[in-house]
């Protein structure tokens, strides 16, 4: 079924639309989720929370892209179940949150009034400024939290590629933050 | 929690608001297929056929022009495009005494150095040239006298040339007195001068 149809089904209160989604987008919700949380019970509770917050949010959103839609509301989720996990049970998102703060000078303080929307736009906008290889590599990693040997297999790249490829990123993305004046 | 782990959180946060599009993009990216190592060996070897062949093939084809004008097997008729070029800076000071030419003419080197020209006919100067180019293979005297034929396209051609590397590159002056004019060019080179006075 096409994307229009099933959002039709939502906009409808159909309870075919939570069917329709699961038949084509069930097993990518779940990877998701299993990539940031490393958990089969956790990814199976945030794919269900998907559909009913995507339930909820529909009939005002109209996404065109629904996977894209979905994937955005499972990741959120199941970055906050790992913060809500022990320290100890760190994999997936925590990793990633790890990586990420590689970007952050040790001796960093805190602004209270960061905000988010200008965060939000620069990250956009950094994003916008790769070639559509290293956007993707990006996306894979700090977006779904994929690991770099799934990673590699899914853009034909070494491993040794991808990882200096998201160093360099990095780098850039520090650079640009500071630029912005947002770190 | 410290302020470097809450920053990397917010961070974290708004990668996930990025736009759905690129979402979509990188869910969907697929790389791009490398071409085969053989394939990619063929292709360049194709291209630099076709790079050889194409910067040798005027090359050949004027040299192939040339032996067939020619009833020796020396290459008598040497164009060239710049007199200058094949001149001491002696001779290029005389020689740009000269009144400005155009069209096809014949220009001479007297014994003493110094340069005259008449304008010809094209036609003329076109049967000049294949004249000059059934030269005999008879040793002369090399008496300092030289003569170009100048085309109406700007060629310079000048006879007791044979085809040496240093000639090909235009070497007027390195002359080679292996091959003397022929009779008939002789005789209308003098005719041309006669005609002048």
């Amino acid at each position: 079924m096409q994307d229009k149809q099933i959002v039709d089904l939502f906009w409808a209160r159909s309870e075919d639309a939570i069917r329709q989604t699961e038949i084509k987008y069930g097993n990518m919700l779940y990877s998701v989720s299993f990539s940031l949380t490393n958990s089969s019970r956790d990814s199976e509770e945030c794919v269900n929370d998907t559909y009913l917050k995507a339930w909820n949010q529909m009939p005002t959103d109209r996404p065109d892209m629904l996977g894209a839609y979905l994937t955005k509301i499972i990741r959120a989720l199941s970055v906050d179940r790992v913060r809500r996990e022990t320290a100890e049970k760190r994999g997936g998102a925590g990793a990633v949150t790890e990586e990420l703060s590689e970007l952050i000078p040790s001796d960093f303080t805190m602004d209270d009034h960061i905000d988010n929307e200008a965060l939000k736009q620069a990250l956009n906008g950094f994003i916008k400024s790769l070639d559509t290889q290293k956007r993707a590599v990006f996306i894979k990693r700090y977006f779904f939290g994929l690991d770099i040997d799934t990673i590699c297999v899914q853009t034909g790249l070494g491993r040794s590629a991808v990882k200096t490829m998201l160093y360099r990123m990095r780098e850039k993305l520090g650079k640009t933050l500071k630029e912005e004046g947002l770190l | 929690m410290t302020d470097k782990e809450k920053y990397a959180q917010k961070l974290m946060d708004a990668v996930g608001e990025i736009d759905e599009k690129y979402i979509y993009e990188a869910q969907n990216y697929t790389p791009k297929k490398r071409m085969p190592g053989y394939i990619a060996a063929i292709i360049a070897a194709a291209a630099s056929m076709f790079l050889i062949i194409s910067l040798s093939f005027p090359l050949m084809l004027s040299l192939l022009m040339r032996r067939g004008n020619n009833a020796t097997d020396f290459e008598s008729v040497t164009p060239i495009y710049q007199m200058e070029h094949s001149m001491s800076k002696a001779d290029v000071k005389t020689y740009a005494t000269l009144p400005k030419m155009t069209g096809a003419a014949l220009i001479w080197r007297t014994a003493d150095s110094g340069y005259s020209y008449v304008s010809i006919s094209e036609a003329k100067a076109e049967r000049l040239i294949e004249s000059i180019g059934k030269g005999s293979e008879k040793p002369v005297q090399d008496d300092g006298a030289r003569i170009w034929i100048k085309t109406d396209n700007g060629e310079y051609v000048s006879p007791h040339l044979k085809l040496t590397p240093g000639n090909v590159d235009c070497a007027v002056f390195e002359y080679s007195p292996e091959i003397a004019i022929s009779d008939e060019a002789a005789k209308m080179i003098a005719n041309i001068i006669e005609e002048r006075k």
